[in-house]
Formats: structure tokens, C-alpha cells, sequence
């Protein structure tokens, strides 16, 4: 097993929506712009919030205790990631910081918040999994184990899910895998869910004929705006989409997007293809596309 | 020419006799007067001789003002002026709207209450003040986001910029807003009052026939009658009351057509019984069935101004805090000038002011805006008054324009008074054109007089002059059609064009940027040349390529996706040395190993010398240097622009205007990586179509000028093309803060009085005759119907006939108010002779366009031959080429680009000693203006200052100071020093100043000038020489003398001269009385010193019969002959085999 190659699903998908971006991103490891570093540090505040509730939680805690560790976390996890300087207004602060600390606050709130039962729940946090699949290796940190009465839910928190597979769009991997479209987000969901629950199967938590499930859950999936004569109210609320049917219902599949995209990175292969698609749906919104020599190729014949 | 007028005057073209209209207007001693002028009849001329004619009546210059709206306009009256009546020209106040406003506020600040050294702020400055104040909003109704999902375009700051602009145009003031809105708390209750009135809507009026509705319309009447007697009477309440009027009104007669129908004394068509629950909203998703869209669920009038005013009333403390900010540092934006001036007339200075001329003429006056009119009548003393305009062609009414000052407004302020002159002969476009234009304003409802353009003197013209293509239903396609139209009006090889035209004839006029997008990429691709006005460039790669510099500089550690794009396009790494670059380690950057890696681990270590030498340069000056600073090192180290082709040049001159507008001001934006981005896009942060009435573009001459209708007024052209003529791309919509900005002015019971969207319909119909009356010769018209046009047309839906005749006066919203038919309006009034060029002109190139290669006896096209080369090329690289000559050399026939039949030579002065110098030089040169080679940014050139800079300097100041009227030394300076600050060229100044010293201590100094800088056109046996003479002086004798400066250490030899004697030619045409002296004077290094000869007449004819021959000459030059020699090390382009070995190795 040690020259077994492993590869998060992150790689992977990137490798899946174009082969450059996979060499500029972590071939060549160019930093780009976060062109949404406010977003990304908020990112880091819910998740580490979240992280650090569940690992202080007991099984039996009562829900004011743990929704007060949260809204105490949230606040020292924003002081540690948002940078005010970062901000052209303090308003603008405010106004993200109001809507996160909503989010945090509907997800673990007392009267049955999904984080209270989450933080109950938890047996690990930030737990590094590696899985072999036909000698193809993944890894990857899932951010929450549950243990449920049937055996270990998998969460992986986001902003909100919008965009997340469902049963319905599940079908797009078959045609992605054909080179018929490209479905980068999705394909990304299919191969999370298969690593971890692959991961987790083959983690020390897990025990023979426990039932393994996963999910995406997205915080701040809705958010209200509410004006008021002297100011604004923020509120968000939480949504869970649960992947594992789907990763059943296309395991195959799945697994010939995860062979392909490994072979190329282990190949070195890098030539964007099939670059037409790829030109016409990944170029607008990669983050590489300044320096890309294909696409200024395309650019400067244009 | 007569003794007491200086020469240097601009001359009158031609002494163009006025048509009967015109001397009518020139004439009259009526005032006030307006004159509604359309399209092309030569309004600035009219006023230009009326202004001339007071002059000639008696009238003293100075005491006539004279306004219009952009500087080009004023320069032109200005030309104009000078040239009809001399010196007292200059004596006459010709502005801007708004530069009066300043000359005012200059000369009043202490009465105005300014600070005297106030200054107009930039846009720039505004955007930075703008980023300041958002901590002083309010935030309630408006989401705090600076930026929106993708840019700075759609955040609070662009909110509160375009919140600003809106009100200040209008002259309403935070105050008057404030007091308008009332308090949060109320205006929280109403927020939401429409959906309220469409509950009442839902609750009363769902009956299923018409009996059971009309049972139900008392008590939803009754309910809106309660809620509008719950309102206040003031502000927003007040306008709030007038609306729920309104509908109180339509219920009213709802009621009475439904009672009619029970009564059986009218019919009604199926499913009228579901109108009034429509009307009022009722319907939660839309018209129900058998209701047709038609956009009058008019509780969405109120719900939009509502919203309206809920974001209103938390901006306007930004406004607030934008005026002080303002007021703090001393500044005052364009807005406020009008504001400001228009206050201080109000006080005991304004009839001091006012007294100041006794006449004010007005051009463009359909342009102004509420306070412009107000600025203009507290100017005017004895109702002296003239004002011209075309309320046919007032399209800005959208920013702020007040159509009516032109009209009722006028009539209001001066009553039986005023006096109306028509103008209505046209002197520019053909007679078909005109027709069109004319009948598609038949369309224009409650159009203000009946103006119908007529050609007059129109010249032979064979070929077609209306043309209309139905365009594509691919985009790809219908930008195709528009290329294939350019190709065949470059080539003129169509029996349907009377001509061909040059690139510069053509113009492309869109409504909406987007429209252009396509069209400019499918030029790209045909190499068809182009410039854009204002933000509409497509995303250039070389514009792409400057910007990443510059976003890198910003963010030098974190952006390596900019670094790598720069050192690709600029210094050209190959991928195994960006490899290496990259490869930075674990804590390493990018620009670290580009300043500190050893340069033998690269393949190309000279590149990326040259690389590392440039960053580490402009990383030291971007601490410390403002932003344009910055950019003007960016391009001087790097000569980044020469990796940049022709077009991508044009499109880096619009990010070359936005970044000057930085200057050096105090007020910087911050240098990061999205504000850089955002210039880019400046133009769309400022508003919708880039375009005021205070802009005029620059226009080019050797590319297709593209542009909006708007930014097109004033210009004309011999072709216009006009694409996606549509009903969905034209369709009108009401805009941001209509109501209540009208509220704000005319009262609150003006909120609802218009419909804003048939307000626009109006004035979209304005903007198509806009773009129409631009075309001289040929029209092009592109577009087509869309789906169910015909069907709405030809079939009304009887819902909609019925409910125009239900809907009472109070009503202003009617059926169709958004649909603009625009293309079938077209079609119905195109004039006899319009042709279709769908299958002909606009689908297939006639002749041969775009130059051909051969190759191995293949005739390749110019694309063909690109992609051959290039397959050569790879060829080359990957070793498989076999070396035979025959097979890799491409023969080039014709490779340039669209053909135009006789490629138009200028000669000059110079041009001619570089032909006689080497002929492949003047070819490049002079005739395919072919780039000069590369010049190394870091080297001499760049370190030390060239006397070319330096003479051009001293030039334009001798030139400038002529032109003024500075005689004094001290006044020279000033001038030198304030060109040298404008064109950054301020390491010439010391040298300029020394060649001002020695230029007073000539005689020379002493004479008067006579002209300077005077340009000349020259013909020689049918050819033309064009050319500046420096200056004419008349010496103490009284005769005339040539003198050209030379601010060089070259000296020149008098008797071989042949400079002088064709300046001496040129003079024949130039002056009345004979010029036969002329000479050098030196101002350089060699100098101070003057040297002139008489030039006698045999030797200036034996000049002219050489110049004659070498321009025979040059017809046939070509790339293939060349000289080389000593010059070639002056050469632009002599890394060409053809220089000296000598020349070479240096």
C-alpha cells in the first residue's frame, strides 16, 4: 500500500474542471487573489465556532449552556479572522458580522437549533480520513462526525447548499464523465461524498454494520433582510441536503470520474480537455484565467 | 485679408451665403427668440452670424454672452467667431454651461461664500469622497455592501454616487429631501401600503362576473378612501394622497363602465370583470387568463416610489456628509457649480452679475436641466434673449434634461413675448435619409411643433442611401452581417455605393453598449480598425496585460496570478522559467524569487533580468508615487505599449483619460487589487451609457468610430450603421427616483402626474432620430421583429381596446405603454428607394477584400495565411522544416487588411526628406505607419531627456504664447511650465526654458507676430504637401519673414535648404502680399542666433519641380528599395537587415 497515491477531493475536482487550473492551483501553487477573502475568513469563523462547540460539548449538555458556548465562540473566532481594515465601511462589518452571528445563533438555538443536536452528537471534529478504492487513495478532513442510532453521519458545512447535487442533477455526472458537459460543482459533491464515506468506513470510529451517511450542510442557506425605523434585523437559518443515496444510486460512475481525474494527476497531464467545454464554462470563472497560456492563446487569436 | 487683422486669425472656409431661414433669424431684432432647429440646419452658424450681425449693428462684443454644452462646441463657436469677425472674437463670453458657472464663482467667491481657490472636483476625487461618507448613511433600507456580488458597480457606494448625481442635477438638496421624506418611523408605516391596497384588491374585487365584481368595487373604493384620509397633507404623504386619488378615480369608472354593461348600454369583452382586481394588483402572479401583460398593475407605481423614498431617506445623510466633505477640502463638483452660481444670483450680487452683457444666446438648450433654465433667465436683463435647440433630438432628459425649459418653460417665463423662428433646412444628410427621419416623428406622440427636414444644395449622389438588413437570429451571425456591410463600403466595389469610404467615414451607433460587444469582436477577427467611444471596449488583451501590471504592483505579494501574466505578454518567459519562478517554496512569493533567484537556473536569464531590473524600479516608486504617476513609470520603464497592437493601443487610451483624471491630487484611491480592476469598467460606475451632454468623443479618422447614440449628438458622419433595431432592445422603462425626484421639484402632486415609461417610449423614438440625422450619405439599418409583434399589431386584444377607453384622465398609464414597435415602424416609413441588403451587401463581400498570400501557387487569405505561417513557424520549431526557400517563403500580395482602392498618401515637409533619405524608411513611415522596433525602456533614451521633448515644448509654448498674446518672458515660462505639468513632461522644463532665454535675446523677440503654428496645404501638380509653418513675423521694414525654430544642436545649410522655400510656397496661397525671406532660429545649444536669406523666385519654381517629381515618385514607392547609410542610425527600424553592420552592433 505505500506507493498508493492520495488525493483530496478538492484536487480532484479541480483536476475535473480544468487539468490547467489543477497545474496552476497545485502543481505550480500560484496564489491568486482571493477575490472573496471576506467570505473566506467568514468561512473560517462559523466553521471554527462550530468545531470548537462540538468539541466542548458533552452528550447530555443542555441546549442554553451549548447555544451560550456558541455565541461566546463566535465572538472570539471573529476577532480572530475579520480584519476591519479589510472593510471600506465599518457598516459593511457590521452587517456581515450580524448575519453570521444569526446564522450561529438560529443553528444552535436552544429550542431545537440542528447544531445542539449536532454538538450532542459529535465524536470527531476535524478528522482526517483516508480511504483506498481500487488503488486509488483519498483523504481528505471531514469537519463533523455524528454518531447516530444507526451507525455515523458525515457533515461538511458550507455557506448554504444552493447548487449542492440532488437526485435530480446526479444524472449530469454520467454526461460529465462522457465529456458531454461540465458539472465541476457537482462532481466535487460526488467525490466528498465518496471520500469520506469511503474514509470514514475505513476509520477507527467505525465499527462492522454501522450505517454511514453524509452531508452537506449549509449555514447561512437563507438570510433575511427586515428594515426597522432605526436600523436593520438580520436572521438565517440552516439547510441540510444529504448525498449518501445518491453516491449508492452512482457509484460507478462516481468511481470512473475519481479514476480519471487521478490518472491525469498522477500522469502529469495538463492539457485543458476537452478545451472547448472547458473554454466555454470554466474560463469565466477561474481565478487563473489572466495568466492562462491557453486561454490568452484563444484570446489573442480572437 | 485686410492691414488691421492679424493673420493668424482662423480664416472662413467658405463664405457660405445664409439660406432664407437662417437670414430671416440673423436678421430679426425680436427678442426674446427661440429657434426649434432640426438635425443638420446649421444652428451654430445661424447664431455664430447673428451674433456677428449685433457686432455689425453696433453692439460692443463684450457685452454678449454666448453658452453651449461641451468644450468642443465652444472651441468651434469660438473658430468660428474669430473667423467672421477678427479680433472682437475674442471679445465675446463663449462657455459652458458650467464653465460660466466657474468664471462666475471665481470673480463672486466672497459673495458666493466659497473659499477663492476652490477647485472642481474630478470623478475620481468624488468616488474616493464617496468610499469616505458610507459610515454616515443610515443603514435601514439600503444593504451596507460596498460591493456588489462581482463589483464596486452595484454596492452602496455606486448607490450613493448615482443617488447624488440624480438630486443635484435637479437642485434638490439633502435639506429638501429630509423634510420632503419626513421621519424613518412614518415612512416605515407606508412601507407597506401597496401591497395593503392589492390586499383591499384581493379581498373585494374576485368576483367571477362582472355583477359580482361591481358589487365589490364601493367596498374596495371605500377602503382606499380610508386610507388616503389616514395620510397626512404634506411631502410624501401629500403625494402618497394623490395617488390613492387616482385610483379612487379608476374605480369610479370601473364602476360606471360595469353598471353601463349590466344596464346593457355598453359591451365588454370576455374576462373584463377581472380588471379591476388586475389593475389593483390583486393577482399575486401577473395578469390572470385572458388578461393580456400589460404591465398596469399600477400598485406597483406606488410600491416603486415607495421603495423609492425608503432608500432615500437613508442616503441622504450620505448626501449630506458628501456636501460637507466637499465644502471641508474646498471642492466643488459639477453639479454644485450650477447650484452655487444659481444661488448667488439669487442674492443682491445677481443683478450685478447679470449686468455684466446685455444679450445671452443659448445653444443646445433642450439639454439643460431645471437649474441650467433657472442659471440662463436670472442671466438675462430686457428679455435679450436667443435660444436654439431641437426638442426632436433632447435626449437626456433621462439624466436630468428638462425638455419643457425649451418649450412650456419657456412660454411660462416669457409669454407672448417670445418670438419663434423655425429652421428646418438641412445641409447634411440625403433627402431619403431626411424622410425617414421625418416620418418615424409622425410616431412621436405630443411632439411640440411640426419641423420637417428638407436637403437643400444636395450633391449627385450614385447609389443606394437608405439600406436596411434583417438581421440574424445568431448574434455571431448578425455581427457578421455588419462586418460584411464594413468590408464592402472600405472596398467600394458594389454597384449599390457610389464610393468607397475610409474606416474614419463610417460610424456604428448603438443604443446600448452591449449592442456594440459582438460587432467589435467580429471586427477584431476581420481586422477591420475601430475605435470606442467611452467604456464599450471589449476586453482587450493588451489593455488586459496593463492592468495585471498594475494590479500586481498593488498587491505584489498576494496577486502571482497578475505576475505570471505579465511576464508572459510583456517579457515573454518561456514555461519551464514561470515554472521556476513559481516554484517559490514554502513561505517564498513570486516577485521574492524573480528579484533574488540566481539568473543562471533559467533558460532565458536575459528575460528575466530585464523582468527583475523594471519590477524592482516601479516597487520603489509605488510607495511613494500617486496612481498616474505610477502608470506614466509603468509605461516609460517597461514600454509595455509596444507590445501592444494598434487597436489594443486605441483601447488603452480610454485607461490612459480615467487614470489621468488622478493627476496628483491630494485625494488618492487606494491602490488595491479591485480598485484597479474597477478602472477598467470606470465608465459603467459613473452611469448606464457613459455619456453626458458635457462629453464629445475624440474621433479618429483611420478606424470605424463606434459609439451610443448619445455620445454620437453634434457629430456626423457619411455612413452610419445602427444594429439590433428591435422592440425588446428599445424597449423604454421608468428609472430609479423618477417620481420622487419629480415630487422633489414640481411638488408632491407631480409624482404620479406622467408616465414615466411612455416618457421614455418618447424619448427613445428621440434617440433613433438622433442616431438617423448623423448619416450623410448612407444609412444602415439592422434589425427585425420579434416574436408576436406581428400579432399584437395587427390584432389588438380587446381587453386593451376597452380598458383605454375606460381609463380616466387622472389615469396617466395606458395599455402598450412599454412597447415600442420600433423595426416595424421602420419598415412603414422607409422612403422610396430603400433597399434591402440582407442577401446582397450585408451577405457577401463583392471583390476581393483583405489582401491574399500565395504560397506554393496557393492564393491563401489573409486568415488562411496566418495559420500557414504559423504552421510553418511550428514547423520550424519542432525541427521538421527541411530549409528549401521556396517552401517557407510566403509571398505577400496585398496584406492590408480591407482594401480601399487608392490608399491616401500625405506628403509633408518631412516626409519627403525621409523618402530622399532611404524609400523603405518613408514606406514604413509614411505609408503603412508600420511600428517602430523595439527600444529598450532602460536605455539612454529613457535616462537622459530628448531634444525632440524638448522642442516640442518650446514649440507649443512659442505657438500657445502666440495665440495669447504673450510677449514677455516671464509669461513664456508660465505657459512652458503649464504644458510641461499637463504632458508629464516636466524633466524637459530646464532645457525649454533655456531655448525661452535665448529666443529673447533675439531681435526676433521684438517683431510682431504674425501667425504661428500655421498649418498649410500645399498643391503640386496634383499632389498635396501639408505642413505647420512655426511662426511669420513682420520685421521693422515691414515684410513678412518665415522663420522655423530649431531647438537642436543641427545646424542647417540656408543654400541648400529645401524646408524654407516650400514654406515660401505655401505662402503664395497664404498671404496677400509676397513673402520671400525666410530663415532658421536657433534657440538650442548652437544659439542664440537667427539666419535668413531671400529665396528668389526661379530657385522656389526649381524646388517645386522637385518636390513635384519626388512625390511622382513615391506613388510607386514599396518596401523593396532602401538606402542605407549614416541616417539609418536614426532609424526607427533599423534592427532591419538593410542597416549598416555598425549600426547594428551599437
Amino acid at each position: 500500500m505505500s506507493d498508493v497515491v492520495y488525493l483530496s477531493p478538492s484536487r480532484l475536482a479541480t483536476y475535473a474542471d480544468c487539468q490547467r487550473k489543477y497545474d496552476h492551483s497545485y502543481e505550480q501553487d500560484v496564489s491568486a487573489p482571493e477575490q472573496t477573502l471576506l467570505y473566506a475568513n467568514q468561512g473560517k469563523a462559523y466553521h471554527e465556532t462550530i468545531e470548537a462547540v462540538c468539541n466542548a460539548t458533552d452528550p447530555g449538555e443542555d441546549a442554553e449552556t451549548i447555544h451560550d458556548r456558541a455565541m461566546e465562540a463566535f465572538a472570539e473566532k471573529w476577532e480572530e479572522h475579520l480584519d476591519s481594515d479589510e472593510y471600506s465601511s465599518r457598516a459593511h462589518e457590521a452587517y456581515q458580522r450580524a448575519e453570521n452571528r444569526a446564522a450561529i445563533d438560529a443553528f444552535f438555538a436552544p429550542d431545537g437549533g440542528d447544531g445542539i443536536r449536532h454538538a450532542r452528537q459529535s465524536v470527531a471534529t476535524e478528522i482526517w480520513v483516508e480511504c483506498v478504492h481500487e488503488g486509488l487513495g483519498l483523504h481528505g478532513y471531514a469537519d463533523n462526525v455524528l454518531r447516530t442510532e444507526d451507525g455515523l453521519h458525515v457533515i461538511d458545512y458550507k455557506r448554504n447548499v444552493h447548487g449542492i447535487i440532488t437526485s435530480y442533477t446526479a444524472q449530469y455526472l454520467a454526461e460529465h464523465l462522457n465529456g458531454e458537459t461540465h458539472e465541476p460543482g457537482r462532481v466535487k459533491n460526488a467525490f466528498q461524498t465518496a471520500a469520506y464515506v469511503e474514509g470514514i468506513k475505513q476509520s477507527d470510529l467505525y465499527e462492522a454494520g454501522m450505517d454511514v451517511r453524509f452531508s452537506f450542510y449549509g449555514v447561512l442557506h437563507d438570510t433575511t433582510f427586515e428594515s426597522t425605523p432605526t436600523g436593520y434585523e438580520v436572521t438565517a437559518s440552516g439547510r441540510e441536503r444529504e448525498t449518501t443515496a445518491i453516491y449508492d444510486d452512482h457509484y460507478e460512475v462516481i468511481w470512473d470520474l475519481v479514476e480519471d481525474a487521478h490518472e491525469g494527476i498522477r500522469e502529469q497531464a495538463y492539457d485543458p480537455e476537452p478545451f472547448t467545454l472547458i473554454s466555454e464554462e470554466a474560463c469565466g470563472d477561474c481565478d487563473y484565467r489572466e495568466m492562462c497560456p491557453e486561454h490568452l492563446a484563444a484570446e489573442v487569436q480572437r | 485679408m485686410t492691414e488691421d487683422r492679424p493673420a493668424w486669425l482662423p480664416t472662413v472656409e467658405e463664405d457660405v451665403d445664409p439660406e432664407d431661414q437662417q437670414r430671416t433669424i440673423i436678421r430679426s431684432d425680436e427678442y426674446p427668440m427661440r429657434v426649434l432647429a432640426g438635425a443638420g440646419t446649421g444652428k451654430t452658424f445661424t447664431m455664430v452670424r447673428k451674433i456677428e450681425h449685433l457686432i455689425d449693428e453696433g453692439v460692443s462684443p463684450d457685452r454678449i454672452l454666448a453658452l453651449t454644452f461641451t468644450n468642443n462646441a465652444v472651441d468651434s463657436m469660438r473658430e468660428k467667431l474669430n473667423a467672421k469677425i477678427g479680433t472682437a472674437g475674442y471679445d465675446i463670453d463663449a462657455y459652458t454651461y458650467h464653465s460660466i458657472c466657474n468664471e462666475i464663482l471665481t470673480d463672486y467667491a466672497y459673495e458666493a461664500g466659497l473659499d477663492p481657490d476652490f477647485e472642481i472636483v474630478s470623478d475620481a476625487e468624488k468616488y474616493a469622497i464617496v468610499l469616505d461618507v458610507l459610515d454616515d448613511i443610515e443603514y435601514r433600507w439600503v444593504k451596507p455592501n460596498v460591493y456588489g456580488p462581482d463589483s464596486y458597480g452595484s454596492g452602496v457606494a455606486s448607490k450613493l454616487l448615482s443617488f447624488v448625481g440624480t438630486m443635484k442635477r435637479s437642485g434638490v438638496a439633502p435639506e429638501d429631501i429630509d423634510a420632503f421624506l419626513g421621519p424613518a418611523e412614518r415612512l416605515h408605516e407606508l412601507a407597506d401600503l401597496a401591497d395593503e391596497i392589492e390586499a383591499i384588491a384581493s379581498d373585494h374585487l374576485g368576483g367571477r362576473s362582472v355583477s359580482s365584481v361591481l358589487g365589490g368595487l364601493p367596498d374596495a373604493r371605500a377602503a382606499i378612501v380610508a386610507k388616503r384620509d389616514a395620510l397626512g397633507d404634506e411631502g410624501v404623504e401629500a403625494a402618497i394622497t394623490d395617488f390613492l386619488d387616482r385610483l379612487i378615480r379608476l374605480c369610479d369608472a370601473l364602476e360606471a363602465a360595469f353598471e353601463a354593461h349590466e344596464a346593457g348600454e355598453r359591451s365588454l369583452p370576455d374576462d373584463a370583470h377581472k380588471l379591476p382586481k388586475y389593475l389593483l394588483g390583486g393577482y399575486s402572479s401577473g395578469a390572470p387568463s385572458g388578461i393580456p401583460d400589460l404591465k398596469l398593475e399600477l400598485t406597483d407605481q406606488l410600491g416603486d416610489f415607495v421603495d423609492d423614498c425608503l432608500v432615500a431617506r437613508d442616503l441622504v445623510a450620505g448626501y449630506a456628509a458628501y456636501e460637507r466633505e466637499l465644502a471641508e477640502r474646498d471642492l466643488i463638483d459639477f453639479d454644485g457649480l450650477v447650484v452655487e452660481t444659481k444661488r448667488l444670483l439669487d442674492t443682491e450680487a445677481g443683478s450685478e452679475v447679470a449686468a455684466r452683457w446685455d444679450y445671452v444666446f443659448c445653444d443646445e438648450f433642450q439639454d439643460t436641466d431645471r437649474l441650467q433654465f433657472d442659471l440662463v433667465t436670472s442671466l438675462v436683463s430686457d428679455d435679450q434673449l436667443f435660444v436654439v435647440g431641437d426638442d426632436d433630438q433632447a435626449i437626456y432628459e433621462w439624466r436630468g434634461a428638462h425638455v419643457a425649459n425649451i418649450t412650456g418653460e419657456l412660454d411660462t417665463e416669457f409669454g407672448d413675448a417670445l418670438v419663434d423662428e423655425p429652421l428646418e433646412e438641412n445641409f447634411r444628410s440625403r433627402q431619403p435619409i431626411l424622410d425617414l427621419a421625418n416620418d418615424l416623428l409622425e410616431e412621436l406622440e405630443g411632439r411640440g411643433d411640426g419641423k420637417t427636414l428638407t436637403r437643400v444644395d444636395e450633391p449627385a449622389y450614385n447609389g443606394d442611401t437608405v439600406a436596411v438588413v434583417d438581421e440574424a437570429d445568431d448574434e455571431t451571425k448578425r455581427a457578421q452581417q455588419l462586418v460584411t456591410v464594413t468590408q464592402n463600403l472600405l472596398s467600394g466595389n458594389a454597384a449599390e455605393l457610389d464610393q468607397s469610404y475610409d474606416p474614419g467615414d463610417i460610424a456604428l451607433l448603438v443604443r446600448k453598449n452591449d449592442h456594440a460587444t459582438p460587432i467589435l469582436e467580429a471586427f477584431d477577427q476581420a481586422g477591420i480598425p475601430y475605435q470606442v467611444a467611452g467604456d464599450l471596449a471589449t476586453e482587450s488583451v493588451g489593455v488586459g496585460t496593463v492592468v495585471a501590471y498594475l494590479k500586481a504592483l498593488a498587491r505584489p505579494e498576494e496577486d502571482e496570478v497578475s505576475w505570471n501574466r505579465v511576464l508572459t505578454m510583456r517579457y515573454r518567459l518561456n514555461d519551464a522559467d514561470l515554472r521556476r519562478l513559481n516554484d517559490t517554496g514554502e513561505d517564498g512569493t513570486l516577485v521574492d524569487e524573480l528579484r533574488d533567484a540566481a539568473l543562471d537556473e533559467f533558460e532565458e536569464p536575459e528575460r528575466v533580468r530585464e523582468a527583475r531590473d523594471h519590477v524592482t524600479t516601479l516597487l520603489d516608486v509605488r510607495d511613494t508615487a500617486s496612481l498616474s504617476h505610477l502608470y506614466a513609470e509603468l509605461k516609460d520603464v517597461t514600454n509595455v505599449e509596444w507590445y501592444l497592437s494598434e487597436q489594443e493601443r486605441r483601447d488603452l487610451a480610454h485607461l490612459d483619460e480615467i487614470v489621468d483624471q488622478y493627476g496628483t491630487d491630494a485625494v488618492q484611491p487606494p491602490l488595491t487589487g479591485e480598485f484597479v480592476d474597477s478602472l477598467q469598467h470606470y465608465d459603467s460606475l459613473f452611469d448606464e451609457s457613459g455619456s453626458t451632454p458635457t462629453d464629445q468623443p475624440e474621433l479618429a479618422d483611420d478606424a470605424v468610430n463606434v459609439m451610443t447614440v448619445h455620445k454620437s449628438k453634434g457629430l456626423d458622419f457619411p455612413v452610419v450603421m445602427m444594429p439590433r433595431l428591435t422592440a425588446d432592445e428599445w424597449e423604454p422603462g421608468s428609472r430609479t427616483y423618477d417620481a420622487l425626484e419629480t415630487a422633489l421639484s414640481d411638488g408632491p402632486a407631480a409624482a404620479f402626474a406622467e408616465d414615466f415609461v411612455a416618457r421614455d417610449a418618447r424619448e427613445t423614438r428621440r434617440v433613433l432620430h438622433v442616431g438617423i440625422t448623423r448619416a450623410e450619405d448612407v444609412l444602415v439599418l439592422q434589425g427585425g421583429h420579434d416574436e408576436d409583434e406581428e400579432t399584437d399589431h395587427d390584432d389588438p386584444h380587446p381587453i386593451a381596446e376597452s380598458l383605454t377607453e375606460i381609463l380616466p384622465g387622472r389615469v396617466p398609464w395606458r395599455p402598450d405603454r412599454s412597447h415600442l414597435p420600433i423595426w416595424r415602424d421602420i419598415q412603414d416609413c422607409l422612403p422610396p428607394g430603400a433597399t434591402d441588403w440582407t442577401d446582397t451587401l450585408a451577405s457577401e463581400p463583392v471583390g476581393r477584400v483583405g489582401g491574399a498570400v500565395e504560397h506554393r501557387d496557393d492564393e491563401l487569405t489573409a486568415t488562411a495565411g496566418r495559420d500557414r505561417l504559423l504552421e510553418l513557424a511550428t514547423a520550424s520549431l519542432d525541427g521538421r522544416l527541411d530549409g528549401n526557400g521556396e517552401q517557407s517563403t510566403l509571398r505577400v500580395d496585398t496584406l492590408t487588411g480591407p482594401v480601399t482602392p487608392t490608399p491616401a498618401l500625405s506628403h509633408s515637409y518631412t516626409s519627403l526628406e525621409a523618402f530622399s533619405e532611404c524609400p523603405r524608411q518613408h514606406y514604413l513611415d509614411y505609408v503603412v505607419n508600420a511600428f517602430a522596433d523595439y527600444s529598450d525602456g532602460d536605455g539612454s533614451e529613457y535616462d537622459g531627456v530628448s531634444q525632440r521633448e524638448v522642442g516640442l515644448l518650446f514649440h507649443d509654448t512659442a505657438e500657445q504664447a502666440a495665440d495669447e498674446g504673450a510677449a514677455s518672458k516671464s509669461e513664456w515660462y508660465e505657459i512652458c511650465d503649464r504644458l510641461a505639468g499637463q504632458r508629464r513632461a516636466r524633466d524637459a522644463l530646464p532645457d525649454a526654458r533655456q531655448c525661452i532665454d535665448r529666443y529673447f535675446e533675439l531681435d526676433l523677440s521684438e517683431y510682431d507676430v504674425i501667425d504661428a503654428e500655421r498649418e498649410f496645404e500645399l498643391d503640386v501638380d496634383g499632389h498635396t504637401l501639408t505642413g505647420f509653418i512655426d511662426a511669420v513675423y513682420r520685421t521693422p521694414d515691414d515684410e513678412l519673414l518665415v522663420i522655423d525654430y530649431k531647438a537642436t544642436e543641427r545646424h542647417r545649410d540656408l543654400d541648400e535648404d529645401k524646408q524654407l522655400p516650400i514654406y515660401l510656397l505655401a505662402c503664395r496661397d497664404l498671404y496677400d502680399e509676397p513673402v520671400t525671406r525666410a530663415g532658421y532660429a536657433y534657440v538650442g545649444p548652437i544659439g542664440p542666433n537667427v539666419e535668413t536669406r531671400v529665396f528668389p523666385e526661379d530657385e522656389l519654381n526649381s524646388v517645386r519641380s522637385t518636390v513635384a517629381s519626388t512625390m511622382d515618385r513615391i506613388v510607386d514607392t514599396s518596401f523593396q528599395e532602401f538606402e542605407s547609410g549614416e541616417h539609418c542610425q536614426w532609424c526607427s527600424h533599423n534592427e532591419l537587415p538593410c542597416a549598416p553592420q555598425s549600426v547594428e552592433e551599437n
